[in-house]
């Protein structure tokens, strides 16, 4: 569904990202894990268009984007959540939903589907739905801004850290949220910080270490792999020799 | 200062009926106001969309009373027609504006787009004259130019135009932003422009679509208030000015600020000018905005990101 | 979306994608971890973000069974010892032995590949899986066992019996799935005729050879023998395991595991990529986490084949081994380098290096090896006895060093001189070829 081969994106001088391939299939859950500056959020700024790489290629569905603007990857299918939500503050909560659908905003029955959806999946945000955005809890806001991304309509959802700053509670409910997604057909590439719930949910991963993919495997295997776990801890061995 | 103006008050007391003088000064404040209240609206429109301050507004104010003059004099319109089509004409030179002096330098910093706007406004105001020439022309009241006597106080009735189309400006302004999905687009784009980009909204379609709306509003208040002041190619730098201090005044960024902005200043200038001096007239906006910026530099209305809009 | 099971069926692209993937993370994963290829790629200055593809394996330097040697005991570790579950051990011609470490997902890995092949060739957790192996295979047995246990079948792993007792278990437990190499099978065939057991008599299914290269008339020769179906596997231990590669219902050529190596052909001599024609296989392990290997030379001459395979897998297959492309010599499907024949001669001669033929020779099916010496003043002695304890002694570290058992001849300078001059060192003789160079 989305392949990248080679991705090369710079901030200024700096090298953020140094020749990342990856890919996902249809109706994969794909996991990228790995420390802060790593370049996970870089790499889906990248594929969603804000960012312009210097060099690689982007595929989505055999066509090439790296050189398309946002919106027209929106038009697509790719949606992006970005991190720290980002979600329209002063408006209210249906207003954002439907900012969500603004590419297909005569589409008047549809939305209103879409919004059912959503309410159905998070009813939180439905008795909230006139209030200013601003004024949500991290997790409703969370919340909001996965649902605003599904209002697009995307068949490949970008989720950029949903798990930061929210309550063990309200997390187990996000990720929830994105396995019922999954399950109405939604592809997910999700980058995460909370590797091991990442992958809790994921069918594959990736690990970015320092702009680069040291190691992909199953999920379920990458859960298990010493390296990951040490990363997650935080804790490196200093001696190959050690036990 | 308030001894002083009782004391005015009190000297004019015996020739004129208050009541009736107040009305009259309200009436040509709110009149001032309401324009003042339009501009300040478009600049605020403008910023909100790429944070530039548009030192072009007053000249599409300019272009507004221009055109409809065009049309009226020359072209033998009708009122409404002239009136409606010189909108469309001047939205679409607020759409030309953007797109060839802002949109290619749009990775420049925000003091040189201002510098541009500058720019803009000084040949604006240079393509006007060549056009028009240099002395001030008047365009035909909508409805006749018996005053309406209300009150004591002599009205003219264009200044009823003045505040009906300026109130319906405001209005629709207000009705785009809450109802339609470009309007709510454009109030996230204030707000967070990445996120806007990634809901897929086209940023620079609506920057575009922000010069259009301010610099039609900006003619309609031209085009209603040239028959009471005249018209000439230079009347749009000092409403401009106004305008932009009625938008520093209510908050820059804020729509209901810069409204109650306008007002403010249009009502005060107008009681000043009546009660101390006329010719101080010019020097109580900049007065209070100084004032207000002392005070309460982030403006009446402007609370951050909240608010605005 | 891409099961375990849907892999071997991936198109084209994707497996350029795939592969562009592994190869990408492996190298980084090894330059930014391995000691040994980190200081490489500096001194040839790659930087990793040159590997964009497949085809720029090319720029990466070779790995050696010597540079493995070399660089004991640490220097090939990618993770600490810790992540360790298991280590191997190989001879090899260096000073010091080869050493491989597995994780626990390597040895994972290793299993499955083998589990994969097991159920292309229709093991089942009913079947009796007897393993016919030499000790000195005693790694491939290990793995293969585990596999098949794992599967759930019933194993008989390799005991020392003699192949007569084999046969009689063979017969007894109904065995229905036969590991071993060619040579030793067709041994055990000429055996269970001897007896007079044949397929009726025999419940064997499936046979699973590994070690050697299956002769087409060999294969024959095992199926009806037997009465089972054949099937050859390949692998090689210092990398990826026994079952790197496996035939399947269709093809007498080998699909690779390919969601596991990035396999390369290469001229041995110019060491330039080959596309179409046999040449000496390498490959990179990419999904290997102890000991990642970069375009390891297998020394193992084949040809690889890219299209797709009449059963649909898009793996690319190797031809059966055609040979070696350096000093190992296969033998009953142990792998002797030279090298390592002359550094025990050296070494046993206390420094002196006396001029030798390694003689393979065909008999009763499995191969016996020679080594002929020539006699020289060095070491020649007058007494027989002492000369018959030289060879005896000889005999004893041979095996203790290479783990096969070796007949000593001593013999004139002048019947190994025409090998020597035209720079043979092995050579494959059968007994009347023996017998006239002897007398």
């Amino acid at each position: 569904m989305l392949s990248i081969q080679n991705l090369h994106v710079s901030y200024g001088p700096i090298k953020v990202l140094k020749g990342v391939s990856l890919h996902i299939d249809q109706g994969e859950i794909v996991a990228l894990i790995g420390a802060n500056g790593a370049g996970k959020t870089t790499l889906m700024s990248t594929i969603s268009g804000l960012l312009r790489p210097q060099s690689g290629e982007i595929k989505f569905e055999g066509q090439d984007i790296i050189k398309f603007p946002p919106d027209k990857i929106v038009k697509l299918g790719i949606s992006l959540v970005p991190e720290g939500r980002q979600i329209f503050a002063p408006l209210t909560v249906l207003e954002n939903l439907e900012l969500g659908a603004y590419l297909r905003s005569k589409d008047k029955k549809g939305i209103k589907e879409d919004l059912d959806k959503i309410f159905s999946i998070f009813p939180k945000l439905k008795e909230r739905k006139n209030q200013q955005a601003g004024t949500l809890s991290g997790g409703e806001q969370q919340m909001l801004a996965i649902a605003r991304a599904f209002m697009a309509r995307p068949r490949l959802l970008l989720l950029d850290e949903p798990s930061l700053g929210l309550a063990p509670m309200v997390l187990e409910l996000i990720m929830d949220s994105i396995l019922e997604l999954n399950k109405e057909g939604l592809t997910i590439l999700i980058v995460e910080q909370n590797a091991i719930k990442a992958l809790e949910i994921s069918t594959r991963g990736y690990v970015l270490e320092t702009g680069r993919i040291i190691l992909q495997g199953s999920s379920n295997e990458l859960k298990e792999d010493p390296d990951v776990i040490r990363a997650y801890l935080g804790k490196d061995y200093e001696e190959i020799t050690e036990r | 200062m308030g001894g002083g103006l009782l004391a005015l008050i009190n000297l004019r007391r015996e020739k004129i009926a208050l009541m009736g003088q107040i009305l009259q000064f309200l009436f040509s404040g709110l009149t001032n106001g309401a324009v003042y209240a339009v501009i300040a609206l478009g600049f605020t429109i403008i910023y909100n969309a790429t944070d530039v301050i548009n030192f072009a507004q007053g000249e599409f104010v300019m272009l507004g009373a221009m055109v409809m003059y065009t049309f009226v004099h020359f072209l033998s319109w009708p009122i409404p027609v002239a009136f409606f089509a010189t909108i469309i004409c001047v939205s679409v030179i607020g759409i030309l504006v953007e797109f060839f002096t802002i949109r290619p330098a749009k990775n420049a910093d925000i003091i040189s787009l201002i510098i541009i706007t500058i720019g803009v406004s000084i040949f604006l105001r240079g393509v006007a004259m060549m056009i028009w020439g240099k002395d001030p022309v008047a365009i035909p009241p909508f409805t006749g130019s018996t005053p309406i006597v209300f009150m004591g106080a002599a009205i003219d009735p264009q200044i009823i135009w003045v505040l009906v189309i300026t109130l319906i400006a405001m209005i629709f302004t207000q009705w785009f932003f809450k109802y339609t999905i470009w309007g709510k687009a454009m109030r996230a784009c204030a707000v967070n422009k990445k996120a806007a980009k990634l809901v897929g909204i086209k940023v620079e379609r609506l920057v575009s679509l922000s010069f259009a709306l301010s610099a039609g509003i900006s003619a309609a208040a031209g085009a209603v208030i040239a028959p009471i002041t005249f018209a000439s190619y230079d009347m749009g730098t000092m409403l401009g000015l106004k305008g932009f201090c009625a938008a520093v005044l209510g908050g820059l960024g804020s729509g209901v600020g810069s409204i109650l902005g306008g007002f403010i200043l249009g009502i005060l200038e107008a009681f000043g000018a009546g009660y101390i001096s006329s010719s101080y007239k010019d020097a109580f906006a900049f007065l209070i905005l100084l004032i207000v910026l002392f005070l309460k530099p982030q403006g009446l209305l402007g609370q951050g990101e909240v608010d605005k809009l | 979306m891409v099961t375990e099971s849907r892999i071997e069926f991936l198109s084209p692209d994707a497996w350029g994608q795939w592969h562009t993937e592994l190869l990408q993370s492996v190298v980084n994963r090894v330059y930014t971890r391995v000691p040994f290829y980190k200081n490489l790629l500096d001194k040839e200055g790659i930087d990793p973000s040159q590997i964009t593809n497949v085809e720029m394996l090319k720029l990466l330097p070779f790995t050696t069974r010597e540079d493995l040697a070399n660089h004991y005991p640490y220097d090939f570790f990618a993770v600490p010892l810790r992540d360790i579950v298991r280590i191997h051990t190989f001879k090899s011609s260096q000073l010091s032995p080869i050493v491989i470490g597995y994780t626990k997902r390597d040895l994972e890995i290793r299993r499955f590949l083998a589990i994969r092949a097991f159920n292309v060739f229709g093991v089942r957790p009913e079947d009796i899986v007897q393993i016919c192996l030499d000790p000195g295979m005693s790694m491939w047995s290990l793995e293969l066992k585990e596999a098949a246990e794992s599967l759930g079948a019933l194993v008989i792993p390799p005991d020392p019996l003699r192949a007569k007792d084999r046969i009689k278990v063979m017969r007894d437990f109904k065995t229905t799935v036969l590991i071993t190499t060619p040579s030793y099978g067709l041994y055990l065939l000429s055996i269970a005729r001897e007896k007079g057991l044949g397929p009726r008599e025999l419940s064997l299914r499936v046979g699973i050879f590994i070690g050697e290269t299956l002769k087409d008339k060999d294969r024959k020769e095992l199926e009806k023998g037997f009465g089972l179906r054949a099937f050859s596997i390949y692998g090689i231990m210092e990398a990826m395991g026994p079952v790197m590669a496996y035939e399947c219902r269709d093809s007498k050529r080998l699909h690779l595991a390919l969601d596991h190596v990035i396999p390369e052909v290469i001229d041995p001599k110019t060491l330039e990529p080959i596309f179409n024609g046999v040449g000496e296989l390498v490959i990179t392990t990419a999904t290997t986490k102890a000991n990642p290997l970069i375009r390891f030379r297998t020394g193992d001459l084949t040809k690889i084949t890219y299209n797709v395979c009449e059963c649909g897998r898009t793996t690319w297959r190797i031809d059966p081994i055609k040979g070696r492309s350096d000093q190992l010599v296969n033998v009953r499907g142990i792998k002797i380098d030279v090298g390592l024949i002359r550094r025990l001669l050296t070494e046993y001669c206390e420094g002196y290096e006396p001029k030798f033929l390694f003689v393979i020779r065909k008999k009763e099916f499995l191969e016996q090896i020679e080594l002929w010496i020539a006699m020289d003043p060095q070491i020649f002695s007058a007494s027989l006895p002492e000369l018959h304890l030289w060879i005896r002694n000889l005999e004893t570290k041979f095996k203790d060093y290479i783990g096969i058992s070796c007949i000593v001849r001593p013999v004139e300078k002048r019947t190994i001189a025409p090998f020597l001059d035209r720079n043979k060192d092995i050579v494959y003789l059968d007994n009347n070829e023996i017998n006239s160079l002897l007398l």
